[in-house]
């Protein structure tokens, strides 16, 4: 029998229905419209003024089975070298068969070598499923404390890390 | 030469359609907004302070998803220290204004801006506001002083109305913003400017959570008075601090501002800028703001209760633009020997 995750098909869509889909499985019906292509959190974006519009691509992914979307992720450049992944989310009924894990490396797989790391921001609950995607926690960065994380459960957040391909001649 | 591909021709490849303007990411505008007339005077010198949102320049903001963005210019020469710069900013906008006017609200910016435009024989009209049950402020502002008395629910009125018009979201902005509604010469506005923020510490945690680093943060809300103005064909200059970006420069190379550029120093104060300029101008004395009114601290509770009800209505967000230290002290020619960058963020290509 074939498995869900092997019919998995990845389509890039308009940040604005990835925003409006994906609003509602974070539980923040009505407030898509606050969601923004990307985040600055604690800085970890190196560009500035109207560079912004210059430099930062936003790539929205939906992963759909037989024409029915069941998984968002999305990734956007932070400098010249290294990609965030900003949000992560697999329909209940599609969990445990890695199709979180196969919509983000199709995800991360679009960015040539030039983008040489991955970030993203896990809570401490997930901490141990990103460690089995290849992340690692980011030595000299300890959990941090994430505003809106008492309305989810968890308002500890920690930044993890992939390198996304080998380094030269290794 | 390396065959390795530049980031550049990738994200050329692509940004028309995935850069944060481009066809797939912009969202269409959610929200009848009406755009701002172009400025027909100078905001900062050469209005080289800009901010806008997505590509739009002095503008409102258009969609709640939309990115807030600022940029200063260039010094074209050695700046100055903090007074000589604050002196030459001040001869600059008389210069470009007939007359001038401050709110004597007793705070920092305001006193010494009074005090050199004093020193320096700049006409300045002082506005005081009598507002009912706290009187006006008591500061040590000496300029000629026109008084009006407002009663608390006018001044409400107009803090829900900059609030839902214009994006202020903090009544102690809009009570400074009213003195400049009294009069017509260009206001003075002596609120929001420069913050420096330590990225790396957790007030939860009260400690660094990662490698110390600065970035300076620019903030949406300080803009409202921008749009306030260019809104109602109204002269003024909303941050004398940020007027031309040799002043800028000469906050940022202050012996204060460089205390704080320390991975030994505590986090810097929400308003750095002050504490810059209180410590450049020690002659001046400020006294805390409860004790500036009759039962101040009766209205700073009604101000931040009044805060909190503007921001119900608030038209925009509470955004944040920041601006990597090391890159900002280096476009502003000021040297620091420190470096900035955590390596974990990656690096840009050279341009």
């Amino acid at each position: 029998m074939t498995r869900d995750r092997d019919r998995l098909s990845f389509e890039l869509v308009p940040f604005s229905r990835w925003r409006r889909e994906i609003s509602v499985l974070w539980h923040m019906t009505a407030r898509s419209q606050f969601i923004g292509p990307m985040i600055n959190g604690y800085g970890q974006v190196q560009y500035a003024g109207r560079e912004l519009f210059e430099r930062v691509l936003c790539f929205p992914w939906v992963a759909s089975i037989d024409g029915s979307a069941v998984a968002w992720t999305s990734t956007f450049n932070v400098s010249d070298t290294v990609v965030r992944v900003r949000g992560i989310y697999v329909l209940p009924e599609y969990r445990s068969q890695g199709i979180g894990h196969r919509i983000v490396a199709h995800a991360l797989a679009q960015w040539p070598a030039p983008w040489e790391r991955a970030l993203l921001y896990a809570r401490a609950s997930n901490v141990a499923r990103y460690q089995r995607w290849g992340f690692e926690r980011i030595p000299g960065h300890e959990p941090r404390v994430w505003a809106e994380g008492n309305a989810f459960g968890a308002n500890e957040i920690v930044l993890m890390r992939k390198h996304l391909r080998a380094a030269p001649g290794t | 030469m390396s065959s390795r591909p530049a980031a550049a021709d990738f994200i050329r490849a692509n940004i028309a359609v995935h850069g944060l303007l481009g066809s797939a990411v912009r969202v269409p505008e959610d929200t009848p907004w009406q755009p701002l007339p172009t400025p027909t005077f100078e905001l900062t010198r050469d209005n080289h302070h800009s901010f806008g949102f997505d590509g739009v320049a002095f503008g409102r903001r258009r969609t709640f998803s939309a990115t807030y963005w600022v940029e200063f210019g260039r010094p074209a020469r050695p700046p100055g220290d903090l007074r000589t710069e604050l002196r030459a900013a001040l001869m600059g906008i008389r210069a470009q204004h007939a007359a001038l006017s401050i709110g004597c609200t007793g705070g920092i910016v305001a006193e010494v801006i009074a005090a050199e435009a004093m020193a320096m024989g700049v006409p300045l009209d002082g506005i005081a506001l009598d507002l009912e049950g706290h009187g006006a402020p008591h500061g040590s502002i000496s300029v000629a002083k026109t008084r009006h008395r407002v009663s608390w629910e006018e001044f409400t009125a107009f803090a829900m109305h900059v609030a839902h018009e214009e994006g202020c979201g903090d009544a102690f902005h809009a009570l400074d913003a009213m003195h400049a509604t009294f009069g017509d010469a260009t206001h003075l506005f002596s609120r929001g400017t420069l913050a420096l923020v330590r990225h790396s510490h957790d007030a939860a945690f009260a400690s660094d959570r990662a490698p110390v680093t600065w970035a300076v943060a620019s903030y949406e809300q300080a803009t409202w008075v921008h749009r306030w103005l260019l809104g109602n064909g109204r002269r003024g200059i909303p941050h004398v601090l940020l007027w031309t970006p040799e002043l800028v420069a000469a906050v940022v190379d202050a012996p204060t501002w460089r205390r704080y550029i320390d991975p030994a120093a505590p986090p810097p104060p929400p308003r750095l800028a002050h504490v810059v300029l209180r410590e450049t101008y020690p002659e001046i004395a400020v006294h805390p703001f409860e004790s500036r009114y009759e039962d101040g601290v009766v209205l700073r509770r009604k101000l931040q209760a009044l805060s909190g009800r503007m921001r119900s209505v608030l038209r925009g967000r509470r955004a944040t633009h920041y601006t990597p230290f090391d890159r900002f002290a280096r476009h502003l020619g000021v040297q620091y020997d420190a470096t900035f960058t955590d390596p974990t963020y990656g690096r840009n290509e050279a341009r």
